[in-house]
């Protein structure tokens, strides 16, 4: 049964009321409505707590009293243009206002307008939070990244500049007015920026915080156009329900620069150790050589005088000659070989005077010491044009001395003829020692600048086979390099490449490295 | 090694410096070893004498190589790697003959498979012992009448 009598429905019309008013009175946001002279015509008990009146004391009054003095006739200002042209404004971020409460403390609050028809009139229902704690944390926010002793930069999801530090404008040389709405590609040469775009997109689906020093490093572009390397951290960061993206940056010239050092340093040191240990191998080696080279006249000596002991007064003095022929002959050798490994370790031994040396003087002095012995072989020795290079003059004079005299000597049945000529190539010059004589195979090449190395018996040439060891040793110490072109039959040319700047390495590797390695540890 | 009794042994002596061909020469004289002793003077006419080519072509096949290892032209590491290819020369027994005694050299040699090492002493007396040796080693020693010659 349902009652339908007068009285019923004015219970039922009182209950309805009785919830409406207790819904408005008890809502959690403040909230009041305005009539068009500004008046709060009624509000909830919310307001009164927010701005600290006693219930039921801000009916009535002008709404300019929940403003500090000197926003009110701006208030008053805007309240009447809204009147005019009455629009709804919903709740959000930048719709704030700063309140002031009854005890004399601003703070922040911020606003919802809704107009409303009323038989009245026009009125406003206006909505209220307090955003003073979070207006609070975002000013801490902004003075904590203003202050931060690192670049940072917050960009949108749109990857717009909203704000910038003072390291960011110190940084990139601009003024934060400059970069404010800016993408944030602008910071970044030209041939990074649509990477970076498509790599900042990526991000944004995952948003995982990136610490510096994970990341790849970045170079930027500074507002004068140098570019930086960069180190970049990135934060996720939520601001009034709107995400940013927070980049911490940081110049990282400093540390590429001492990265550098170090690499290069380390890079040094292996070449150091690689020339030891080349230097090492090389005195292995010539310690073996020498011990053999040295042994076999020796052995020579012993085994003859021990059969001219044996011989003795029996023998016939033929023999006897022949013994000591030998004896004598493995002595000279002895002593051939001794001083021309003095000769080798001297290259060595000696610190390398570099100064200016006129190859074409030094040459003309070589060819003089050997008119007399050029007449006797009617052998010809023709110079073009050479270079005045850097080098130890005493022992470019030994490098070009033996490569002529290797030149003389190898001669084939026809008279020796050498030519001697410099060229200019990269870095550096090509001095040319070529000779008309037996030539030597290609498969030789290497061999013959090792110590005591030699492609003929004595009888045939006689010598040690320590001239080209000592001219490759001399080259090597100017930082350079010597080659040989040559094939049976054909004639000799030696190259000979002295560069220009003995610290790098010649074109083509070889060893000027470590030769000038070893220098500097000297 | 089956060397008939009724030839001397054939020995191939590969060595540049003459000084040693002598001492090796008188060496075997010394230990009184019935052989004929070849020379050459470097790998390259090791190889043709071994192959019996140009000047060599009437050359006898070696019982022994005695090889020196340091040589102009063609050193003996050469000589041995070539022997070990030639199917109709990798069974001829090598000495390699040389003055360095390094490991370097021995791992070298056994690698080539050649049949003994021995290091030439600077003693002549010890050099003497050694052909010896390598006679007693690999031949029948045959005591040759007495002779001054």
């Amino acid at each position: 049964m349902r009652p339908n009598t007068p009285e019923a429905e004015r219970r039922v019309a009182d209950a309805v009321a009785g919830i409406e008013s207790r819904l408005l009175n008890e809502t959690p946001s403040a909230w009041l409505l305005l009539d068009g002279d500004g008046i709060i015509v009624r509000h909830n008990l919310e307001l009164e707590l927010m701005f600290g009146y006693a219930p039921g004391s801000l009916k009535g009054q002008v709404i300019e009293v929940l403003l500090p003095e000197r926003h009110r006739k701006a208030h008053e200002e805007m309240r009447r243009r809204f009147f005019a042209q009455p629009e709804e404004r919903r709740m959000g971020p930048g719709r704030e206002l700063t309140g002031l409460r009854r005890t004399g403390e601003e703070f922040a609050v911020e606003i919802g307008l809704k107009p409303l028809p009323t038989r009245e009139g026009l009125q406003v229902l206006a909505v209220m939070r307090d955003v003073d704690l979070r207006r609070k944390a975002e000013q801490q926010f902004q003075a904590a990244v203003e202050c931060a002793p690192l670049a940072m930069i917050l960009v949108d999801l749109q990857g717009r500049i909203v704000l910038v530090n003072r390291e960011a404008e110190s940084l990139f040389g601009y003024s934060r007015m400059e970069l404010m709405g800016e993408t944030v590609e602008v910071l970044l040469p030209e041939t990074l920026r649509s990477a970076h775009v498509r790599s900042r997109e990526a991000y944004l689906d995952k948003m995982v915080p990136r610490r510096m020093g994970e990341g790849r490093d970045l170079n930027g572009l500074r507002k004068d156009g140098s570019v930086i390397p960069l180190e970049i951290g990135l934060n996720r960061v939520q601001i009034a329900e709107e995400s940013f993206v927070l980049s911490v940056i940081a110049d990282i010239t400093e540390r590429k620069k001492l990265e550098e050092a170090q690499s290069r340093l380390n890079r040094e040191i292996t070449k150091a150790n690689d020339a030891l240990e080349k230097s090492n191998d090389e005195l292995k080696r010539f310690a073996h050589v020498v011990s053999h080279d040295l042994q076999t006249p020796l052995r020579s000596i012993a085994g003859f005088a021990h059969l001219l002991k044996q011989v003795g007064g029996s023998g016939t003095i033929s023999k006897a000659d022949e013994y000591t022929g030998r004896i004598i002959r493995g002595c000279t050798r002895m002593q051939a070989l001794i001083t021309d490994l003095l000769a080798y370790t001297g290259i060595e031994a000696r610190p390398l005077v570099r100064r200016k040396v006129n190859l074409e003087k030094l040459c003309d002095e070589i060819i003089a010491e050997r008119e007399t012995v050029l007449e006797e072989q009617g052998a010809k020795i023709r110079r073009g044009a050479l270079p005045t290079v850097t080098g130890d003059s005493t022992q470019l004079y030994q490098l070009l001395q033996n490569l002529i005299d290797n030149g003389l000597k190898y001669h084939s049945e026809q008279m020796p003829e050498v030519d001697i000529r410099g060229e200019r190539e990269p870095g550096g010059w090509r001095i040319t020692v070529e000779d008309n004589g037996i030539g030597i195979a290609p498969k030789h090449h290497e061999r013959i600048f090792e110590v005591f190395k030699r492609l003929h018996t004595r009888e045939t040439f006689p010598g040690t086979g320590i001239g080209l060891a000592i001219c490759r040793r001399i080259v090597e110490r100017h930082g350079g390099r010597i080659s040989l072109d040559s094939e049976e039959g054909q004639g000799c040319r030696f190259h000979v490449f002295l560069p220009d700047d003995p610290g790098q390495p010649p074109p083509d590797g070889g060893s000027a490295a470590t030769e000038s390695c070893e220098e500097e540890l000297a | 090694m089956n060397v008939s009794k009724a030839r001397p042994a054939e020995i191939l002596l590969v060595e540049d410096d003459s000084d040693d061909v002598l001492l090796t020469r008188l060496g075997m004289q010394e230990a009184k070893l019935a052989v004929n002793l070849h020379h050459v003077e470097n790998g390259e006419q090791c190889m043709t004498f071994l192959r019996k080519e140009g000047e060599y072509t009437n050359a006898p096949t070696p019982d022994l190589i005695l090889l020196d290892l340091n040589m102009p032209v063609m050193d003996g590491r050469e000589v041995l790697a070539e022997i070990v290819k030639d199917e109709a020369l990798r069974k001829l027994p090598v000495v390699v003959l040389t003055t360095s005694g390094t490991e370097g050299d021995l791992l070298d040699m056994y690698d080539l498979r050649c049949s003994s090492y021995i290091r030439k002493p600077v003693d002549f007396e010890q050099f003497q012992s050694v052909i010896k040796q390598i006679g007693e080693y690999w031949f029948t020693v045959v005591v040759l009448p007495d002779s001054t010659g």
